[in-house]
């Protein structure tokens, strides 16, 4: 077997959720929570420092597959060829073990229903048995994707196979290597606290706010979109969370 | 529906290519592949570099510096094909029953459709005279896009642009040509760039532009290949876009409509520090003009010095960042300036328009390898675009050509104030300065409109007053894939409308877009739109349906020579041989033939022509400085005017409008400044009075999700991948007790809405936004300021205003107003 992985170049991923209904057009999956391939936008920091970070999950294919392991049907097996993690649906009885070991949330269903059978990410068998690459990887608008075998993927790209967010590559081996977002830089200077005073006047007008901690003290819930949440209670909640506001 | 097993290709599955077509900046290639006359799926282009995740990339060779790289869909390319067959859609032709706005239509023939509509034609014709018809969205420009008008003998034209309004004036005052000048005289914009030209650039500035929402493809793309290349990247934004996040080095937050006031400020650096490129000023700036904005802005004349410390309270930018912009910005020649015309947008959007230009003359970045005439939101077009096959469709020498009676989105005030000159009330004089028409021509008095293919109802300023007005006029004429569409509401007949991506065969005889499609920021490819299904039920092209209405007016012969005989079986045939024709006759022309177009045959099996981009790229006025030619003649002193004379005549030069520059046609009451200032107050700025009413200045960008207000029913881009919300920072979100998600009412004295609040520090305190496109979709909630019903979703246009704008040129075409939003009960 020739394990092969992912690449995600994050620098490169404006959340545009192209690969994702890529993936939903090629499969014929319906509109709604069944979601091979999830985008999470959220933000971090507090005007103006603040940064929108993406992340891209489908299912990473590990080396490791805690999802097969938690299986009580044995119905996730490794495929011997490219390393996928593939599910048999008609061995699946919906019990839905292999949602709660997996770290990214991987295996989706199409509703809460119980005993509904688990889908997840094929890593395109199909494609790849043509010599095709995944169709999420050859949509992606800014080419912030690759695919390929492990080990050409590390040597290309480097290997770091983690990401600042997402859960630690140690337990489950995901194949996949990153690139993250980059540091933003100072090309000229700017005073943050300054700016805030001046934003929070409108002369000869009422000020907009009355003090610098309306805008840098955010409470718990203010801010639906401020942390990465991947595993989700319900379906209702996993579309919530994969949905931006960009539109 | 859905299934485990991938849709495995099968033996009878077509492939054919297509593009989207629609009023998209992007033309990318789709690849669908079609089984039993359904789509099955949709894959990016595969065209060039089949199989490829990053082309060209490892080492960095520079494959985009010639431009020969797939051109990958975004969401929209893919999200359309399951609007085909989506069950809510008109597929047949329909009539009202109810009232305008009710939405309640009953099926009726073709025939009954056709003859109602060439019977109104010739009615309203006969009652109200030849400037009763307007046909929107193309009657701008100066022309009239109603497809019969040339020969019917009525019709009206319009001037001004959707997108240029506020910018396109600017363009003849400062550089004495405007936008439509270069389209229509030089075959290509004279301003523009070829999308390699930002490579050599030193600073790459998107002031207000978010490309990522907007030309999501090839220009993203290569902005983002320009800043791995190490070319520094600033946005100057009130929101921290997705465009920010990957292509910024640096973002630096602004209060929407004062980017005047920070671009004045980097001059006043400029002159005080011995900045400006003084062999440019000397060679191509008029300097009385020149010397009389310097003026302005060190206060010399006003006793104000418009310094960093005067803008900062204005901008929100502290003055150091400012004054190390301007002295970056000085620095870093070429610096490649991409504006967007959102800034021209508002009131007095002439003035951050021209300033953005006056940047550039003063640094020497106006016509430049690497520079750009900051004039658009980096309209990019190529070499191609002015030798695309065009079919030849034979159409009659005109008999009739519509006069310019307004500007182009001032039609809902004609049919809303007509009734007030008919009864006395104001004077001709009154009329025609509020719509832009000038004091002595006709005044339209408009009954029949027809509105084809972008919902003017949504998508214009002041959408309850585009309402009032198609609720007035004799007759409307709407096509729509959807009863629900917002003008569709309003539609005496509505027609189904073709998705011609898809479903084909809108030659382009009529102001359609044709099955040849470039783009209007890349002129290195253009793709034929081959016919992928057949449409449902009795949904048929905008040019058959034109074709046949010329037939009941006896008018064939003028407008469709070529197709007055053909029968229904035959349109496809003869379309596709009339496209093989052009296209035949393309390929041999001499600049052309060298490039090596594949036959016909060859070219069916990947319909995509591209070449590479070898060479130094085009940039501004090219053209122009080869041929050795002055590309400021059309101002009055050969030079970039800071200053317009014209203007300084004062409200009546608009009004009377002495002076026609160029095709924009400024009418109107206004009473501009000669050259750019910062004007506090005014309506729908972030320093008017009203916001002591109103606080909050709403902007409506471009969403990713949608063009215009095309697909923003879509399921498959509405619940996967997008809220439509308003955006409201987190200050004035606690103020209100508002948290995301909560449900907001959002109001004005023009427009009141409901949705779900999206709380977030990426916006600028006392502001919100409001994606641009979202539907009027009214609930049963009906007032007096919203007789058909309160907003239940989100359509921004309820809060721009279209009817007045006091005091600048009646051109420009609002995106901004200003709300105020609260929190609309608990839980939800």
């Amino acid at each position: 077997m020739t394990q092969h992985g992912f690449f995600f170049d994050q620098s490169r991923c404006t959340g545009c959720q192209t690969c994702s209904v890529a993936c939903k057009n090629y499969y014929a999956l319906p509109p709604g929570p069944l979601k091979y391939l999830r985008i999470y936008q959220y933000e971090k920091g507090s005007f103006p420092d603040v940064r929108l970070h993406t992340q891209w999950i489908p299912c990473y294919h590990c080396e490791k597959p805690v999802c097969a392991d938690a299986c009580p049907s044995e119905a996730i097996y490794k495929e011997p060829a490219y390393g996928a993690v593939l599910m048999d649906s008609e061995k699946c009885d919906g019990c839905r073990l292999c949602y709660d070991a997996c770290p990214y949330g991987a295996p989706v269903f199409e509703s809460d229903q119980p005993g509904v059978r688990a889908r997840k990410c094929t890593l395109c068998m199909d494609r790849l048995l043509r010599g095709e690459k995944p169709i999420c990887v050859i949509a992606c608008p800014l080419r912030a994707l690759d695919f390929g075998p492990l080990d050409e993927l590390t040597k290309i790209y480097g290997n770091e196979r983690d990401l600042e967010d997402l859960p630690s590559s140690k337990t489950t081996r995901p194949c996949v290597v990153f690139k993250a977002r980059r540091e933003k830089c100072r090309l000229v200077p700017y005073d943050s606290e300054k700016a805030l005073v001046l934003f929070m006047r409108r002369d000869p007008l009422p000020p907009l706010f009355s003090s610098l901690t309306d805008i840098t003290e955010i409470p718990e819930d203010l801010v639906g979109r401020n942390k990465l949440r991947i595993k989700h209670p319900s379906a209702e909640d996993l579309l919530r969370c994969t949905r931006n506001d960009e539109g | 529906m859905s299934r485990d097993v991938p849709q495995d290709i099968q033996g009878n599955d077509v492939t054919r290519y297509t593009s989207c077509g629609f009023h998209c900046f992007d033309q990318c290639v789709l690849k669908v592949r079609v089984r039993d006359g359904r789509v099955v799926s949709v894959e990016p282009d595969d065209t060039i570099h089949p199989g490829t995740a990053r082309e060209g990339e490892h080492p960095v060779d520079g494959l985009s510096s010639t431009s020969m790289v797939q051109y990958r869909p975004c969401p929209k390319g893919y999200a359309m094909a399951h609007a085909l067959d989506d069950p809510r859609r008109v597929i047949y032709p329909m009539k009202r029953v109810g009232k305008r706005g009710e939405g309640r239509f009953e099926r009726i023939s073709w025939d009954e459709a056709l003859d109602t509509i060439a019977a109104k034609l010739v009615e309203v014709k006969e009652q109200f005279g030849p400037h009763s018809i307007l046909h929107q969205p193309y009657s701008y420009m100066g022309w009239c896009s109603f497809p019969l008008s040339r020969w019917f003998g009525a019709g009206v034209a319009a001037w001004g642009a959707h997108s240029a309004n506020g910018f396109q004036e600017p363009q003849n005052w400062v550089y004495g040509r405007d936008i439509a000048d270069g389209m229509i005289s030089l075959g290509h914009y004279a301003f523009t760039q070829d999308e390699t030209n930002i490579f050599n650039a030193k600073l790459i500035v998107l002031w207000g532009f978010n490309p990522v929402s907007l030309m999501s493809s090839r220009v993203s793309h290569n902005l983002l290949q320009a800043k791995e290349r190490g070319i520094p990247i600033i946005c100057i934004e009130p929101r921290y876009t997705p465009s920010v996040e990957v292509l910024a080095d640096q973002w630096i937050p602004i209060r929407p409509t004062t980017d005047v006031a920070m671009m004045i400020a980097m001059a006043n650096v400029w002159f005080k520090e011995d900045l400006c490129d003084k062999d440019f000023l000397e060679e191509w700036v008029e300097p009385e003009g020149l010397e009389k904005w310097k003026a302005y802005v060190l206060g010399t004349e006003d006793g104000v010095d418009k310094t960093p410390q005067w803008a900062e309270t204005l901008c929100g930018v502290p003055a150091e960042t400012i004054e190390g912009f301007a002295r970056l910005y000085a620095e870093s020649k070429p610096v490649n300036l991409n504006v967007s015309l959102s800034m021209g947008r508002q009131f007095f959007g002439e003035n951050p328009a021209r300033a953005s230009m006056y940047l550039q003359a003063l640094t020497g970045n106006t016509f430049i390898p690497g520079g750009t005439a900051a004039v658009e939101t980096g309209l990019w077009w190529g070499r191609l675009g002015g030798s695309l096959p065009w079919v030849d469709w034979q159409q009659k020498r005109r008999t009739y050509r519509a006069p310019v009676l307004m500007a182009m989105y001032k039609w809902p005030k004609a049919v809303d104030l007509r009734e007030k000159l008919d009864r006395g009330e104001i004077s001709k004089e009154e009329f025609n300065s509020s719509i832009g028409n000038k004091a002595d021509n006709p005044a339209p008095n408009i009954q029949l409109v027809i509105l084809e293919s972008n919902d003017h109802v949504n998508n214009l300023p002041s959408l309850n007053q585009t309402i009032r007005a198609m609720k007035k006029v004799a007759f409307t004429l709407v096509f729509a894939q959807y009863a629900d569409a917002p003008a569709a509401r309003y539609a005496d007949i509505l027609l189904p409308q073709i998705y011609s991506a898809y479903e084909g065969r809108n030659g382009g005889c009529g102001l359609h877009w044709p099955l040849f499609t470039t783009t209007l920021n890349l002129g290195s490819h253009f793709v034929y739109r081959q016919k992928c299904v057949e449409p449902p039920g009795e949904v048929k092209p905008n040019d058959w349906v034109w074709t046949q209405i010329a037939k009941r007016l006896g008018l064939v012969e003028m407008y469709n020579p070529r197709m007055a005989d053909t029968t229904d079986e035959d349109w496809d045939e003869t379309i596709e041989s009339l496209y093989r024709e052009a296209y035949e006759q393309w390929a041999r022309k001499k600049d052309i033939a060298p490039l090596g177009p594949p036959d016909w045959e060859a070219f069916q099996k990947r319909p995509v022509f591209r070449f590479p981009m070898e060479g130094e790229p085009y940039y501004p006025l090219k053209h122009k400085v080869e041929a050795g030619e002055n590309p400021f003649e059309g101002t009055g002193s050969g030079k970039i005017e800071f200053y317009s004379k014209a203007l300084a005549k004062g409200p009546e030069y608009l009004r009377h409008n002495e002076v026609p520059p160029g095709t924009g046609r400024c009418y109107g009451g206004g009473n501009l400044p000669p050259m750019a200032q910062m004007t506090r107050g005014g309506r729908d700025t972030f320093f008017s009075e009203d916001t002591k009413k109103y606080p909050l200045l709403m902007s409506s960008p471009h969403s990713y999700y949608r063009v215009h207000s095309w697909l923003d029913n879509n399921i498959w881009l509405r619940t996967d991948c997008y809220r439509h919300a308003v955006w409201m920072n987190v200050a004035d979100a606690k103020s209100r007790g508002v948290k995301d998600n909560d449900p907001v009412r959002v109001y004005s004295d023009i427009g009141e809405m409901v949705g779900p609040a999206y709380v977030t520090s990426r916006i600028v305190p006392g502001t919100v936004a409001i994606h641009h496109g979202g539907w009027y979709v009214p609930n049963k909630e009906r007032t007096e300021l919203m007789p058909d019903g309160i907003d239940n979703r989100g359509a921004p246009n309820l809060f721009t205003h279209g009817e007045e704008l006091p005091d600048t040129v009646v051109g420009t075409f609002p995106c901004k107003g200003l709300v105020q939003v609260e929190k609309l009960g608990d839980g939800e």
